[in-house]
């Protein structure tokens, strides 16, 4: 039977040969490519979300540039949608629906909601336990994101610790792309957010769901910031400094 | 809530046409389109739940049905439905004298004898060597999705117009890959 899916992490077993990356790591995919032969590479691969294994080959399911991970040897395909599908080990913005005796609902965004566990922020005991309303935005991360069951979510790191997840105060929430999210996270810092760090005092915390939460101490500058991020999508970096430029000097 | 199933996404397409209620030609048209996108969508990844594709004709001005099919197909791209494939679709009429010519205007449909869409699987980018999907140099697409004829025609004709779709679904393939090349090109990596 075929196994389809794109678990994150899932191994495909390799024939023996010669290592071979393939040939369109950084270019664009459509549907259906076909990206690698297993039989032409001899170590173990991790097939990311995007790609599926289809018999001896990887081939693409969305559209997307294909990446390759060296030290993990793993493929991946990164596209940009407005709806976003949970992943493990995404961070995400999620603001609470429900709370159960023993987990709070958070809507992130996905197909389903996600379950945050009470116990699972740091130095959390049963006498201990955070005081979430319904409403609340929190900072959390995919623990496990199967097809079949609803996503659950941690607001610790694999260590226990906090990590800076946990419960967002104030502020101000809005949806964006999932490929401006992956942007605003890249390394180096994209050109928008430096120039602003520049000015103006703000934090982000930005979810890969498509939603960033800014604060600020001044409203003015939370309308600011967001304006930036929001313009920057299809800017190229020179492109952002101009706007970014403009956008501090209309709000002065 | 109608027909959930636990193992796979359902899924729903909707015509609505430019103006008046839906007919039989509306709800042909949904049929034709959600036989064609099951081939192509992973419903296995999406269990319990919907997938809706809704179409809204602006303009008909001939071809209708490849036009709605490529639509469709550019959409589930857009929204990162998880895809085996993408589908090129083409059009073409035959004239009472037995021409045949590709992507037909509404009164050129109205004047042919009989008129037919092709939907083909769109060639892939492969790391592997594949089949050879040319015919003297051209490139073609490899095997028919679905077919819906109009009309009448003779057997040599409609093979005829197999062959001229096929060539010219290639051409719809590549606009295709690099309409999504420009779309990502958007996302660089300064955010």
């Amino acid at each position: 039977m075929k196994v389809e899916g794109t678990d994150d992490g899932a191994v495909a077993a390799a024939g023996v040969g010669p290592t071979g990356v393939s040939p369109f790591v950084s270019k664009v995919l459509a549907p259906g490519d076909i990206v690698l032969d297993l039989n032409s590479t001899n170590k173990v691969l991790r097939v990311g979300s995007g790609l599926r294994q289809d018999g001896d080959s990887i081939l693409a399911t969305k559209a997307g540039k294909l990446r390759f991970q060296k030290q993990s040897n793993k493929y991946w395909v990164e596209g940009s949608q407005k709806r976003y599908i949970p992943n493990v080990e995404d961070t995400v913005v999620g603001i609470m629906v429900d709370r159960r005796s023993e987990m709070f609902i958070l809507d992130i965004g996905g197909p389903a909601f996600g379950s945050l566990p009470i116990l699972a922020f740091e130095g959390a005991t049963r006498r201990n336990i955070p005081n979430l309303q319904i409403g609340a935005a929190v900072y959390a991360r995919v623990v496990n994101a199967h097809r079949d069951s609803d996503p659950e979510l941690s607001c610790t790191d694999a260590a226990g610790k906090s990590a800076g997840f946990g419960p967002l105060k104030g502020g101000f929430i809005f949806d964006c792309s999932t490929g401006l999210a992956r942007g605003l996270l890249s390394k180096p810092t994209p050109p928008v957010l430096e120039v602003l760090g520049k000015s103006l005092s703000f934090e982000i915390a930005v979810g890969l769901n498509g939603r960033v939460w800014v604060n600020a101490p001044k409203v003015a500058t939370i309308i600011t910031v967001s304006n930036a991020i929001q313009n920057a999508e299809f800017l190229s970096p020179t492109q952002q400094h101009i706007m970014v430029k403009k956008l501090l000097e209309d709000s002065q | 809530m109608k027909k959930e199933n636990a193992e796979r996404a359902i899924i729903e397409v909707v015509w609505r046409a430019k103006s008046g209620l839906s007919g039989s030609y509306e709800k042909d048209a949904e049929v034709v389109v959600r036989r064609s996108l099951e081939y192509i969508i992973l419903t296995a990844l999406h269990p319990n739940t919907a997938i809706s594709v809704i179409l809204q004709v602006i303009n008909d001005d001939g071809s209708l049905l490849a036009c709605a099919m490529n639509a469709a197909c550019a959409a589930l791209v857009d929204a990162g439905i998880p895809l085996n494939g993408l589908l090129s679709a083409v059009s073409c009429g035959v004239t009472h004298d037995g021409q045949v010519f590709l992507d037909p205007t509404k009164p050129e449909e109205q004047k042919c004898k009989a008129y037919v869409s092709f939907v083909f699987p769109s060639r892939r980018l492969s790391a592997v060597p594949e089949l050879p999907a040319d015919v003297d140099g051209e490139p073609v697409e490899y095997g028919i999705l679905t077919s819906v004829t109009r009309g009448a025609m003779e057997v040599e004709e409609y093979f005829s117009c197999v062959e001229n779709c096929r060539a010219a679904a290639a051409k719809v393939s590549e606009f295709s890959r690099s309409s999504i090349e420009q779309s990502l090109k958007g996302n660089r990596d300064g955010c």
